[in-house]
Order: structure tokens, then sequence, then C-alpha cells
């Protein structure tokens, strides 16, 4: 607030509370953009975006840490890079439609009085649990993805635990405007459903709790919709590239170019693990056991038995991914070898790390292109990739395809 | 559609509303499994984005939306107004890749692009496209002789 004359001013204490500035209402905001016909659309979209975004993440949580009904298959080859190409794609484009949303109904942040009953209490409560969550997920998506870790905690447990409440929050608020969404989506966009449209310049009696929506500003509501759809088009372009090469190029914010020793990038180095020393030795050997018994094998013994090649992809949980040409002994093979037939496996490298072990369930030990590859693009695996010996198996996370193998158990 | 009927409707949002309980309280009780500092740090990362986009975000961006477009001309205001979102959102987005914070020394694999220069070429190329369009604008708005051009979608740009 805002005074002309000064006569009035008794003290200088009195002049700065009159001038104190006072939280905004929902009848400051005047434009027309703040329309429900805008966030209904909008709303869609982003419930759209979350709900490909959650079920997408849902399905490399379970590849990850399977329950005994879950089964992944082989194949496709090319499941789970499109599955995991898409939840992160899902969640950038999320990003601009989320901020579009918030500005449209951003007048609502400001409802005075802030509770005005139960009912209104609990939705603003579940509005809370909805945009804390929905900028949680969607921020530390992001930052993993450009491995900014700017928190404590581990990434993966705590950004699968928020999408459940993030999903759950948006079906509670789809309950709640069930109506409101039914009566916006129904009418043209330029169209006011709670009240005639008020003519440009004219005062309205207008509801305390949200903006008149009279101000016809340069931007429509149709081009405030535009706007959102075009923005998540250029965030999407703009970081596809490490999921779909041929876009690379103009892809600026992707993770990765693409490039890599032996053409392939890496995820997790050698010296990062610290297997430098394990991996190199002379006297390396790939111990495998089963029902069977242990059995050992040096890098030539490996080398001279069967040899399968392959083209698969990595597939990073990041999202990135990039086929390459595998060669190596199917893990079956030395499976048989140790009397395990149809079994799964555990593969233990030297990585003492969070990620170096993974298991490998029947479906995909038993395929014939799930290698214990030992070349790259015909040459030896760089150590960065896994050298002398690591897993690669069709349709999985890079996460469990396990390099710098020294050990395999069937279990 | 049942739900055309308001009792139906009820049903519907009873059941889409049980759902969302259920599985944000499945949410709640996941994290519950988490040790007390995890909790708090992703507590901040939870309530503080959302807080801080209405109190700091929003506003900030009404001001500087306000400040650089309020007086431009109206065949300039609204690719002005555009632009300056559109970049703003994909500068939000490029702000992790631009702080090198995930670099790792023994992996030059990994962010391996030139990421400013990568911002600046997109920003320009938004720049033209949008200033084109701004000088198409002014064209149509240029006033032509012969009667008013009621209805034309340009006229909207005055206010």
């Amino acid at each position: 607030m805002t005074t002309k004359g000064h006569e009035d001013r008794r003290s200088f204490r009195a002049w700065l509370v009159q001038r104190a500035p006072t939280p905004p209402r929902p009848t400051d905001y005047p434009s027309r953009l703040h329309a429900e016909t805008v966030a209904a659309r909008a709303g869609l979209w982003l419930g759209i975006t979350f709900t490909i975004c959650f079920f997408t993440g849902l399905i490399s949580h379970v590849i990850q840490h399977p329950p005994d009904w879950f089964g992944w298959p082989a194949g496709p080859v090319w499941l789970y890079r499109l599955t995991q190409g898409v939840h992160i794609t899902t969640g950038i484009a999320a990003i601009p439609l989320l901020l579009v949303k918030l500005w449209t109904v951003s007048p609502r942040f400001w409802q005075w009085p802030p509770i005005t009953s139960v009912a209104n209490a609990i939705e603003r409560l579940s509005v809370f649990f909805l945009v804390g969550a929905a900028f949680f997920e969607l921020l530390t998506g992001l930052f993993n993805v450009a491995e900014v870790y700017l928190w404590g905690f581990l990434f993966p447990p705590v950004h699968y635990a928020v999408a459940w409440v993030a999903v759950g929050a948006v079906a509670i608020h789809v309950a709640v405007k069930l109506p409101v969404i039914r009566r916006a989506l129904g009418v043209a966009v330029e169209n006011d459903t709670d009240r005639p449209m008020g003519t440009s310049g004219d005062p309205v009696e207008v509801d305390p709790g949200s903006s008149p929506r009279t101000f016809r500003g340069p931007l429509s509501r149709r081009g405030l919709l535009g706007l959102a759809a075009g923005s998540a088009s250029l965030a999407v372009l703009a970081t596809v590239g490490d999921k779909i090469p041929a876009l690379s190029p103009i892809s600026v914010l992707a993770q990765r170019t693409g490039a890599g020793p032996q053409g392939l990038p890496v995820n997790r180095t050698a010296e990062d693990a610290g297997v430098v020393a394990v991996a190199t030795a002379d006297d390396y050997r790939l111990t495998v056991q089963g029902p069977g018994g242990s059995r050992q094998f040096s890098l030539a013994e490996l080398n001279g038995m069967t040899q399968t090649t392959a083209e698969l992809p990595i597939i990073c949980v990041e999202g990135w991914s990039q086929s390459a040409i595998w060669t190596g002994v199917p893990l079956r093979d030395l499976l048989a070898l140790v009397g395990a037939h149809g079994s799964g496996a555990r593969m233990i490298s030297a990585d003492p790390g969070l990620y170096g072990q993974s298991d490998v369930p029947p479906t995909i030990t038993q395929d014939a292109v799930t290698l214990v590859a030992l070349k790259l693009g015909g040459n030896p695996l760089d150590i960065d990739h896994g050298y002398p010996a690591r897993l690669i198996a069709p349709n999985r996370p890079g996460v469990l395809q396990t390099k710098w193998l020294t050990r395999i158990e069937s279990t | 559609m049942t739900t055309r009927h308001p009792r139906g409707e009820t049903v519907l949002r009873v059941a889409i509303g049980g759902v969302g309980v259920l599985t944000l309280g499945w949410g709640l009780w996941l994290m519950a499994h988490q040790s007390l500092s995890d909790l708090l740090s992703a507590g901040a990362w939870f309530v503080g984005p959302a807080v801080l986009s209405d109190l700091l975000l929003l506003p900030i961006v009404a001001v500087i939306g306000a400040a650089l477009t309020r007086h431009l001309h109206p065949w300039v205001r609204l690719p002005a107004q555009v632009a300056l979102a559109v970049i703003g959102i994909l500068t939000f987005i490029a702000l992790p890749f631009l702080t090198g914070l995930g670099k790792q020394q023994d992996n030059p694999s990994l962010l391996n692009r030139n990421y400013p220069l990568g911002l600046a070429v997109y920003i320009l190329l938004i720049l033209i496209v949008t200033g084109g369009w701004a000088l198409r604008r002014r064209r149509a708005l240029r006033p032509l002789p012969g009667p008013a051009r009621h209805g034309h979608p340009a006229q909207d740009v005055t206010w």
C-alpha cells in the first residue's frame, strides 16, 4: 500500500507499517490466463506424462528389485531401452508443463483466509503433497541425469518412494477436482465456465478466491498452452540425443555425445570402482560355481570356448542407451559346465561397490545372447567396459550388466 | 456413461480418491523406512521447491516479465514474452548441466558436451525465430489505408 500525502505520517514507524507490502490476493491476478480451462488442459497433459513416467519407472524398479511374481522377458531386446528412454523423456517434458500449470493456478496459493473449511484444508494439504512430490521427482530426476547430487540420501529408493506419493496426490487431486475438470474440458479454452465472460475493462464481481480473469494480455490462453507444449517439445529435443543417437547433434543438453572408449560411453570407470589391479592381474581367473562344483577359467581359456557375437544395447537407468557388437561365451554354456541347467545366476564383480553384484533370472540366463562378453567391436574389452569379462544380457538395465566379473554362482 | 449422473460421479470420485489415499500412504510408508538424516535431506527437497515456487520463482518471473516487456510496443510484446518464457524454461532445465558439478575426472564420456555453447545456440535460434515473428507482426499491425481491420488477431494485442 502506498500513500501519496505524507501529512498523516505521525512517525517513521507508522509510515513504515503503512508502506509494508501485503501478501497478494487472488483478485490481484487479473490475467485471463488464470483460468480453469487452461489449468484443466495443462493438468491433463501433466497427468498423462506423470502416469507414463510412473509406470515406466515402476518397470525399471521391479527389474532391479524383482518380487517373486515378477518375470522380465529377455526380449524384445529394445524393450527396456524404450521404457527407460520414455521414463526420462516424459520426466523432462513434465517440467515445462508443471511450471505452466503452477503459473496458471498460482493465484490460488494466496487464497484468504488460508483455510475456509475442512474440505478446503484437505484439498490444500493434498495440493501441497502434489506440488512437493512433483517438484521432488522432476528435480531429483533431472539432477540425477546431470549426476549432480545436492542431497544426502541415496537417490533410487527415495525417488521411488516419492513417486508413489506423487501419483497418489495426483489421484486425490483428480478426485477432488473431477467436476471442475469435466466442466472445463467440456468447453472451448477461451470460455469461462463458472461465469459469463467479462468484457475487457468492465469491472466484474468476482469470487475473492479466484482471479477476475478480465485482463487480456498479448498471450491468449491457447497461446499459453501452445507455449507449454512447445517448450516441453524443445526440452525433449534438447535432451533426447543420448537415447536416440541420430538426434545427438541437436541435443545440446544430453548427458553424453555417445563417444567413449571403443565408441561406447562409460558409466563407472575401473579407476572409480578401484578394480584396475585385480582386472589386469596375470593370474586373473573367473570362478564359476554350480551344483556340479566349482571351476576356474583363465581369460585364454574363456577365449578358447565357443564364442557368440550379438548386437545389444547398453541401457543406463539415467536414460542414455547405445548399441554395440559384443562377443563372448554364452552364460548358459558356462553354467552347464558346473551342472547348472536352467538356473539363475549371481554375477559378482571385482568392484566391491553398491552395484558390484547382480542377479540374473533363469529367463535371461537361458537366452542365447546372454553373454559373458570378452570383446567389444571385435577387440578385447576396454578396462572401463569391464575387462577382462563382463555380463551383457538383452533387455536389461546397464547397472545390472556387471563388469569386471570374478565369480558366477548359480542360484 | 454413468458418471454423467451426480451419484455415479460421486462413486467415481470416491474410488479415485481412495486409490490416491492408499497410494500416497504407501509412498509415505516407504519413506518412513529411510534414516532420519535421509528424511531431513529429502524433506528439504520436498518442501523447498514447492514453497519457493510460489514465494520466489513465480513472483520473480512475473517481475522480470513485466519489467522487460511492459513498455514494449504491441507488435514485439507477445514475441518477447514467448521468447523469454521458452529461454527461461530451457535455462532452468540446463542449470544442473551448466554447473559442471557432475563431471568426473576419470570419465571423459560423461557430460562431455559444451553445455554453455549449446544453450547459447538454442537461445540464439529462439531469438531469431521470435524476432522474425515480431517483424511479421509489425507489418501486420501497420495501419493500412481503407476500412479499419476489425477482428484481425493482431488487434488483440492492444490494451
